[in-house]
């Protein structure tokens, strides 16, 4: 049984609203549904992905929306959570357990989720940037990667972002020289090398094959995967010079897929902090261990052409939608003014808590 | 009282505890009931202050500002704030072991200091 994703919306994302979770999730999916061919009555599965503390979410939403799906549950795996959602839909309608499911990510700008609070190793320095710089420093030791490298990053995905009006930045332009010279947070990773937290919402509908025939273009899930590794950086590995959990769940989606990573056209990376898209390169296997910095030199695949985390804004549990519903749009020719040239193969990579979580999919036309 | 706010209350007498496995004789980080490995129910054992610097870090966040370190201390992972100037790979020693708002805060000093 072969999984497609049919239909995609995102709202613009914004700051904090006086709008609840379940009323800024209703919104995507009312837009989804007038967009779609899909029948509300042909909908056997509702997903929201979220770390927000509101129970009973996915059934609220349900209502709120006018579904009355099989299966209806909240997706929680702090930023990990929207692909999360998406492996839990594909899995439903392999199973046969369904044939129609709405996963919708959505996140309040003041997200529980901003911080693991649990991890009593990080001590005072609690940060997600915190860990994020130590990776920083271990590559520009090990591998010469520099704040130049980094800035490089930023500028490019806040360009992006300044094509895609549901970015955060979308109207913001940066310089290199605002980027590389902006305040240090945690050295080596300054404010531009760090996402900005936010409020949003994104939705995708996973179809079974036969459901698939009424829509035009579906683009199919060819391999999906997900490694968790703990959740304290203290699981890190070894010599914080890559993210076990990426290499593990990259290994085994491209199994899936019979692909290598040079197949690959267009990916949405988890930008999080630049470095982390510089690790991705490594990790996936874009380019060797310590070559991420000679990425931008090479023409494919495209990387982060939504914007990224950096120039999107990261509504945490809607990150993950949002970045597969890209690569979606991509390869079905209707990305806009971000439409790349000759798109048949996109990789979403979707990584949660320094990196003890991360999820893999490959879609293809 | 629950393992967290357990080693918590004693790092405010200056001690830093971990669970251990005595049959794998291995620490068990950040604390848990079993052992990882074997599954067996595990102590508290007070954790070596003798380590050796991980991966080290400047932290410019206002309350937060310091240099920072992840220390490794018989196989447990813990990030702390250096004092002195520290390469990565240099052996540590957990020099003061307190509790700041709610969380640990440990001071790493060079051990040939």
């Amino acid at each position: 049984m072969k999984v497609a994703i049919t239909s995609s919306d995102t709202q613009k994302f914004t700051k904090n609203t006086n709008y609840t979770v379940s009323e800024i999730a209703s919104r995507s999916i009312v837009s989804l549904l007038s967009k779609s061919k899909i029948q509300k009555a042909e909908v056997d599965g509702l997903i929201v992905s979220s770390n927000s503390f509101e129970p009973y979410l996915s059934n609220i939403v349900s209502e709120m929306v006018g579904l009355k799906p099989k299966f209806s549950t909240k997706v929680e795996n702090l930023c990990n959570s929207g692909t999360s959602g998406i492996l839990l839909a594909y899995s439903l309608i392999r199973s046969g357990i369904c044939k129609a499911v709405l996963v919708t990510g959505v996140e309040k700008q003041d997200s529980p989720g901003n911080k693991l609070i649990w991890d009593i190793s990080r001590g005072i320095y609690d940060m997600p940037v915190h860990w994020a710089s130590l990776y920083a420093n271990n590559h520009f030791q090990k591998f010469g990667t520099r704040e130049k490298d980094l800035a490089l990053i930023s500028l490019k995905n806040h360009r992006n972002a300044n094509k895609n009006p549901n970015a955060i930045f979308f109207d913001k332009t940066f310089t290199f020289s605002q980027i590389i010279g902006a305040v240090e947070v945690a050295a080596p990773l300054r404010k531009f090398d760090c996402c900005y937290p936010c409020e949003g919402v994104s939705s995708v509908l996973l179809v079974s094959e036969d459901l698939s025939v009424k829509f035009e273009q579906p683009i199919w899930i060819v391999g999906i995967s997900q490694s968790n590794q703990g959740a304290s950086i203290a699981t890190i590995t070894d010599n914080l010079d890559g993210i076990l959990s990426t290499r593990i769940a990259a290994k085994e989606a491209f199994r899936q897929a019979d692909l290598v990573p040079s197949d690959i056209d267009i990916a949405e990376l988890h930008d999080a902090f630049s470095i982390l898209e510089i690790i991705a390169y490594e990790d996936i296997g874009f380019v060797s261990k310590g070559d991420g910095k000679k990425m931008y030199k090479k023409h494919r695949p495209f990387t982060n052409k939504r914007g990224g985390l950096l120039g999107c804004g990261h509504p945490i549990g809607a990150t993950g939608i949002d970045q597969t519903n890209e690569i979606v749009l991509q390869l079905q020719g209707l990305a806009g003014q971000r439409q790349v040239a000759n798109a048949n193969i996109g990789l979403v990579h979707n990584m949660a808590a320094a990196g003890t979580s991360t999820t893999i999919i490959i879609l293809q036309k | 009282m629950n393992l967290f706010d357990s080693v918590l209350e004693i790092a405010k007498g200056g001690e830093l505890v971990s669970s251990y496995c005595e049959k794998c004789e291995k620490y068990v980080w950040p604390p848990k009931y079993y052992c990882n490995y074997c599954n067996s129910k595990v102590l508290f054992k007070i954790v070596k202050r003798e380590g050796r610097i991980l991966a080290k870090g400047y932290s410019n966040i206002p309350g937060k500002k310091g240099i920072f370190a992840v220390g490794e201390f018989n196989g447990i992972r813990i990030i702390g704030t250096i004092k002195d100037k520290m390469m990565v790979g240099e052996s540590i020693i957990m020099q003061e072991i307190r509790v700041t708002n709610g969380r640990l805060d440990i001071i790493f000093v060079s051990s040939s200091t």
